[in-house]
């Protein structure tokens, strides 16, 4: 009699939750393929020893799994109720977990007959367990699928070695490292490198460094303490890939990094570094370069990353900081590009003295260098820039091919000659920052007396009055400064030089207003170009020959609204301090932009309340 | 109230039937006493005149009486320029008309 066997439950059972009762107890239709005793090593002469363990092939004609025979069940084997081939009815099962791997316990069968066949052709769903040789094949046919139950068991004994190797394809992304993990293996580039450097705390002295890793995903900052700091400085090198694993990740201290991550890598005794030797697949440092152009555009202070041709460079030098009062050295590095415009690049330290180029006129990228407001816009390195001679990405060669055909030849302008306020013209007028005059009001008279450094505004304001008394000065072409009439010819002090006819500039005093209050400016020449749409020269000329004409130019220059950017400062004379305000930039308003602005701020929670309440209670005072 | 001239589109247009309004809009066609125009919502109004339009831009500002839901008669133009960001005029018209902020504006 042929037996329908319960096809389809093998492969529930192997996938079930141990606490599903319902298929672990309702009965299932299953044949036994085989029986092994296995346990202690008892020889046959003894049966039924208690530490016997039988461990059955089920198989429900469509796959066949392992499972042990619970010991109360022995005596069925022992006496032949159940052996090869039977087929039975299995009523209840257990299944737990032993060392992660799933374990079935027959623990109430019922025979319902014998066979002498397989019945179907069912195949292996699980490996064989431990090391022990899995069940023989039941049938003939099937000797290669033994083997194949039998390749998993070789391979898990050699688990150590396949962990490792598993891990250097699968490492783990910087992005995706937090403490709640620990068994993680980055494959990183070691971007940046710090030196080796002392320390001494009120607990004690130290060492450490700090390195910074980068991937596809991210980057994150590893710091290395005394003892492990020795031992890993030599290895890690900067611009190399290692694996990195069993670092401890904890909470960044963005005091002491820009790295942008929350977490940062401690590197301890345990901790593994192991460099990657493959020469594909590696990551590179991802830049998003900005056009030296653009820098106007970058407020001073931020951070970007650069790529240009070294135009020229100066020898290593040395100041003295005014903050430490130390000697610093330094260098300065002249960076064209294609926007045609050149910036001058600081090197600090060991950087500036060891820095030489690798030929006459290199591409050189910077990743994260300091944006700062000398000479309009300047670069500095700081701890984490990197700088890296003659990269092998698009942007580098592009560089080269253009240097090489037109480049060399080509004029550059600096952020000084943009007409833009000369003497450390701040960043552009940022429009987020807008303040209307009373706040900005409010805001400078708290800048403290100590505070040396302007404070930079962006207002939107109309221009009301402008002081003509003193609308210019005359100057000196070359260095703008005032120039002295001597005898018919006019001297500028700082050049020495003489000339028979000056320029002119403007300085101008005027009053702007908004609706929320008044102030006076101080102006330049933009400024005055700006406002009068005239040259200084022709002004004066007609401020000295016609009083109406020169009255009526002022008068129409009025009641124009212009965006300012604005240096505030305090200036303090006698026993008085007052801020005063510097026009920095001064922008016609594009009525589009300013309309879209607007609207902007219309959609935003301040735009949407109902003020109808404000305007109650508002008192002019 | 009835010395006001709001700015409408002609959506709201139909509001103000027997008032004065100013219409922000894009000429389309004329006629020798009639202009079609676009309103910054994307409608069509007729404006009714006599004599010279005195319409000399593509886009211009009609300030006119509201006849009925449709046609204006039109009082006074200021000529623009040639482009006007219709879009952004249309944002704008919106907010002047929101009840919290219209008695504000025209108070």
């Amino acid at each position: 009699m042929s037996y329908q066997l319960d096809a389809g439950v093998c492969l529930q059972l192997h996938t079930a939750t141990p606490n599903d009762e319902e298929l672990f107890g309702s009965p299932h239709t299953l044949q036994i393929l085989s029986l092994k005793k296995v346990g202690s090593k008892q020889n046959e002469a003894t049966p039924n020893s208690p530490a016997d363990r039988y461990r059955v092939v089920l198989s429900d004609g469509t796959h066949f799994l392992q499972a042990m025979l619970a010991t109360q069940l022995n005596d069925m084997v022992s006496e032949k109720h159940i052996q090869r081939f039977t087929v039975i009815s299995l009523e209840r099962m257990s299944c737990n977990y032993v060392q992660e791997k799933r374990l079935l316990i027959l623990m109430t069968l019922r025979v319902l007959g014998q066979e002498d066949v397989k019945i179907g052709d069912p195949i292996s769903l699980d490996p064989a367990p431990g090391s022990a040789a899995p069940t023989p094949a039941p049938a003939p046919g099937k000797p290669e699928k033994a083997e194949k139950a039998a390749q998993p068991t070789s391979s898990t004994s050699a688990q150590p070695a396949a962990s490792r190797t598993a891990a250097k394809t699968n490492w783990h992304p910087i992005e995706g490292l937090s403490p709640y993990q620990n068994n993680w293996t980055i494959k990183a580039r070691v971007t940046q490198k710090s030196d080796l450097k002392n320390y001494s705390t009120q607990r004690g002295e130290g060492k450490l460094f700090n390195v910074t890793l980068m991937d596809e995903t991210g980057e994150i900052r590893a710091t290395a303490f005394n003892q492990v700091a020795e031992t890993l400085y030599p290895k890690l090198e900067e611009g190399k890939v290692y694996y990195v694993s069993k670092g401890k990740v904890n909470l960044a201290k963005k005091k002491f990094s820009n790295v942008m991550n929350d977490y940062e890598i401690n590197l301890e005794r345990n901790t593994e570094v192991e460099e990657c030797l493959e020469t594909t697949n590696l990551p590179m440092i991802k830049y998003s370069f900005v056009s030296l152009q653009e820098l106007q555009e970058l407020s001073k202070d931020s951070t970007c990353d650069v790529i240009g041709i070294l135009k020229e460079y100066s020898d290593v030098s040395e100041i003295t900081s005014k903050a430490t009062s130390r000697q610093l050295k330094k260098r300065e590095l002249t960076l064209v590009d294609r926007s045609e415009y050149s910036v001058r690049l600081t090197l600090w330290g060991n950087q500036a003295e060891g820095f030489t180029p690798d030929e006459q006129n290199p591409v050189i990228a910077f990743k994260g260098v300091r944006v700062g407001d000398f000479n309009g816009r300047s670069l500095g390195m700081i701890a984490t820039s990197t700088m890296t001679q003659n990269p092998d990405i698009p942007e580098s060669h592009s560089l080269r091919g253009w240097y090489d055909s037109s480049g060399n030849n080509a004029s550059f302008q600096s952020h000084t000659g943009t007409g833009s306020f000369s003497g450390g013209a701040g960043g552009g007028f940022t429009r987020s920052e807008v303040k209307p005059l009373l706040e900005m009001k409010l805001e400078a008279n708290r800048i403290p007396e100590s505070e040396e450094k302007p404070v930079y505004f962006s207002t939107k304001a109309t221009i009301m009055h402008i002081r003509g008394e003193n609308i210019a000065y005359a100057a000196c072409e070359v260095c703008n400064k005032k120039v002295v009439e001597e005898g018919g010819s006019w001297r500028c002090e700082k050049c020495d030089k003489t000339w028979p006819k000056p320029v002119y500039r403007y300085i101008m005093t005027f009053a702007v207003s908004d609706p929320t209050g008044q102030l006076w400016f101080q102006g330049f020449n933009e400024v005055g170009e700006v406002i009068f749409d005239k040259k200084a020269d022709e002004v004066v000329e007609i401020k000295e020959r016609d009083d109406g004409q020169y009255n009526h130019i002022l008068y129409k220059s009025c009641f124009k609204t212009y965006n300012f950017l604005l240096r505030a400062k305090r200036d303090s004379y006698n026993d008085n301090s007052r801020i005063r305000y510097g026009v920095s930039r001064i922008l016609p308003l594009d009525y589009k932009e300013e309309c879209e602005a607007l609207l902007t701020l219309m959609e935003t929670p301040w735009g949407q309340k109902d003020f109808t309440a404000d305007f109650d209670s508002m008192t002019l005072g | 109230m009835s010395e006001i001239s709001p700015r409408v589109n002609s959506a709201i247009l139909p509001r103000f039937i027997g008032q004065i309004v100013r219409i922000p809009c894009k000429i389309l066609t004329t006629t020798e006493n009639t202009v079609t125009v676009q309103t910054s919502d994307g409608g069509e109004i007729l404006v009714k005149f006599t004599g010279d339009s005195g319409i000399t831009t593509t886009f211009v500002e009609i300030i006119g009486h509201v006849v009925d839901a449709t046609t204006v008669r039109k009082a006074g133009v200021i000529n623009l320029k040639s482009d006007l960001d219709l879009q952004v005029a249309d944002k704008v018209i919106k907010l002047i008309h929101d009840p919290r902020f219209f008695s504000t504006i025209f108070s």
